[in-house]
């Protein structure tokens, strides 16, 4: 808890803004009164360095306020402390103040608003979004997460309209097409095995002008299935289905935000457990990822070396819990696994993996070739990184550090032996040439930084192994006695392997949801790819321009997901 | 090459080649299923797969790549991934289909040339998947449920599960 930060805000926001206390020593809650009230407010969040972490838009018609609301959800930069703004929407309006002159990241929040709610910012930005959940394949005023419509009427009103598909950025090119050009689109299906996705690229000969993004192509309407098709308890099933390679975190993330709504006690054991799972997703993961750049830049032998040290990772999740991608593990309340884990299964594969890994590491990052088409690569600046709110290992590879285990850390991430391990990562890694590099936010960095996070990783889980003991037991759950009142709202934060991934959870009058936000990193980290490859906040003169050849490598680096942004 | 129809044996030949047929652990050179039995396995054939994600979390694109490291490695069994789906012979479909994505999807079906065959993958998209309560979410559409050919169970299913069908079709 942190008194000086609290203390500072309260004296600070009584001009503007009631506040609500939350049952939680981290969360903050104020009502704003006025819309000057919410921009003063923010201008001064931002003056003291808060991040827009997500914008919930609530259909609160039915009960007691009778209107909408938009939560506002603030982390502090280096301590233990969320804020929330709640803004009534008055009734019959539609229009909501919007905040993007000091939070550009809530471009991203304010365009699924108006897809999915109807409710319009007063001031629209400047740059092309690149969020849309509904296509042209949706008809007019729809608007699929007000309340008053269920899910029938919702289907009678797509049947007759065929989906068209749509490729926005190629509909805008007549207005913004100048005489000379070429344009590229890479439409929804891409040519590689990858999610789709739209990107139009203006070309000035080899280098890219501008670049525009259109997701959306994968949206299942998770969110309104929250409501509709899960219960609390049982939510974990589809909070793993968003983005199925992150599914641990995902799932995780839903239980601590089911957990701290009804308010139930984990023990130190399956914090433990829970730990060590998030760190063995977060190495298999960027394995992968490594083995996916390297391939890229044509050394295919390592490539292919490293992507087996994947598949021994992929085996030995499925030898622990039963599923290659961790599923099925976390319950609200606690854990569940097919066996107990054991110390001896888990960390000698671990081990040998990861030693493995660096020894390729070592080799690959030596090489000029890899050097040459890596480094002042698609550089994400550091100030470009805080403007636009960039979370996770896309921020720390650009010097912003920015790591939810240290900030808001759960269980065993708490201690100082490994809130220092973590702080000092880079300077304690065993390939000395990295700990002198300055994490510039280009490919390399992003690289390096993920060389890092394994080698972390593998330290965290002997570190964890050894807190653990011999064996842990299969089958761990806390009693869960629902002792929240209606419509109380749960907070579950968790550094997934890309960023930190945030679930609002409220509770309705019975054990079902009534409303649910997933926040995965990528939604905010898009707008950072875009600004790698044509930068607009940071016009550096001594930063080349991208040349069209080097964005799949690009796009690798960062590898974001596009099914966790289209829910 | 010499084909069958070329050549007219003389009855020597004719017994010659019987009596080679009982030699044992002897081949002859053009090697024919004997009649009435189904070629198990068509080594000669490869396959183009071209694969759509309509929609699905990631889980099923990596399963499928992971298909094409040193460990299950398919491009020995004639398994090549292309481009574009005027190369391809068959349609890998994961993910449920979303409205967004069914007119991407049809496109890419119709640039097939024919003969085309379709397998769709995963949990997700058969009929008890939580999806199918979604509005977002539409039924593969008529003519790609006819020219399917199999549908793999699993969330997601694992490379091995994939390997075996995408094999016994092959």
């Amino acid at each position: 808890m942190s008194n000086p930060s609290q203390s500072s805000l309260e004296e600070i926001s009584s001009l503007w803004a009631i506040p609500i206390y939350q049952p939680g020593q981290t969360q903050l809650h104020f009502l704003i009164k006025t819309p000057q009230g919410l921009q003063a407010f923010c201008a001064k969040l931002y003056e003291m360095g808060y991040y827009l972490v997500t914008m919930v838009a609530n259909d609160e018609r039915e009960l007691e306020d009778h209107c909408f609301k938009i939560y506002h959800l603030f982390s502090h930069p280096t301590d233990n402390l969320f804020v929330t703004l709640e803004y009534s929407i008055p009734h019959g309006q539609n229009i909501y103040p919007s905040i993007i002159d000091n939070f550009p990241a809530a471009q991203v929040f304010q365009d699924e608003i108006a897809d999915l709610f109807g409710l319009f910012p007063d001031k629209q930005s400047n740059n092309p979004g690149y969020h849309s959940c509904l296509h042209d394949s949706y008809p007019e005023n729809f608007y699929p997460l007000r309340r008053d419509m269920e899910d029938q009427s919702l289907k009678v009103k797509l049947k007759d309209v065929f989906p068209v598909l749509s490729y926005p950025a190629a509909l805008r090119m007549p207005e913004i097409l100048p005489k000379e050009g070429v344009f590229i689109p890479v439409g929804p299906i891409h040519a590689g095995v990858i999610e789709p996705g739209n990107f139009l690229f203006h070309l000035g000969g080899e280098t890219i002008d501008q670049l525009e993004i259109w997701l959306g192509y994968t949206h299942r309407g998770i969110e309104r299935l929250f409501q509709n098709s899960c219960n609390l308890l049982d939510g974990w099933r589809l909070a793993e289905k968003v983005s199925g390679d992150t599914s641990f975190a995902h799932s995780l993330a839903y239980c601590k935000a089911v957990e701290s709504l009804l308010r139930v006690n984990i023990t130190d054991e399956v914090n433990l457990v829970r730990a060590i799972f998030l760190e063995l997703e977060r190495l298999c993961n960027h394995i992968g990822d490594c083995s996916a750049l390297i391939h890229d830049l044509a050394l295919e032998i390592v490539a292919a070396d490293i992507s087996v040290l994947r598949e021994k990772l992929l085996r030995l999740n499925h030898k622990l819990t039963g599923s290659r991608f961790l599923r099925g593990v976390n319950k609200p309340g606690g854990i569940s696994l097919p066996e107990p884990l054991k110390k001896q299964e888990l960390l000698g594969p671990v081990q040998c993996v990861v030693e493995t890994f660096m020894n390729w590491a070592h080799d690959v990052l030596l090489r000029t070739d890899f050097r040459e088409r890596t480094v002042n690569t698609g550089v994400l600046s550091h100030k470009a990184a805080l403007r636009l709110g960039i979370t996770g290992l896309a921020a720390r590879a650009s010097g912003v550090s920015r790591d939810f285990r240290l900030q808001h850390s759960f269980g065993p991430y708490c201690e100082e032996e490994i809130r220092d391990m973590l702080q000092n990562a880079k300077q304690q890694i065993a390939l000395p040439f990295i700990r002198t590099h300055i994490m510039s936010g280009d490919i390399f960095s992003r690289f390096v930084q993920r060389v890092i996070e394994i080698d972390l990783s593998r330290k965290l889980i002997e570190k964890f192994l050894d807190w653990l003991g011999e064996s842990s037991l299969a089958g761990l759950c806390a009693p869960i006695n629902s002792s929240a009142s209606a419509y109380e709202i749960g907070l579950g934060y968790v550094e997934g392997w890309r960023g930190d991934i945030i679930y609002w959870v409220m509770k309705d009058k019975l054990n079902g949801i009534f409303r649910c936000k997933v926040r995965d990193p990528s939604l905010i980290n898009w707008a950072g790819l875009r600004e790698a490859i044509v930068s607009t906040i940071e016009t550096n003169p001594s930063v080349t321009e991208t040349a069209l050849v080097d964005f799949p490598l690009i796009n690798k680096s960062f590898n974001l997901s596009y099914s966790g942004v289209d829910l | 090459m010499r084909y069958k129809s070329d050549f007219r044996p003389s009855l020597f030949w004719v017994v010659l080649r019987r009596m080679a047929k009982l030699l044992p652990a002897s081949k002859p050179i053009h090697a024919e299923p004997l009649k009435g039995e189904k070629e198990k396995h068509n080594r000669c054939r490869s396959v183009n797969i071209r694969v759509v994600d309509c929609g699905s979390s990631n889980a099923a694109e990596q399963e499928i790549l992971a298909l094409f490291n040193p460990v299950y490695d398919a491009e020995r069994f004639g398994f090549h991934l292309v481009a574009s789906p005027r190369h391809a012979d068959l349609l890998l479909i994961s993910g449920p289909v979303t409205r967004n994505m069914y007119s991407a999807l049809l496109a890419a079906f119709h640039a097939m040339p024919e003969p085309r065959r379709v397998i769709t993958i995963g949990d997700d998209m058969s009929e008890g998947s939580i999806f199918n309560n979604s509005y977002a979410v539409l039924p593969l559409p008529d003519e790609i449920m006819a020219a399917r050919i199999a549908h793999i169970p699993g969330d997601p299913p694992s490379p091995e599960q994939i390997l075996q069908t995408l094999i016994h079709f092959l």
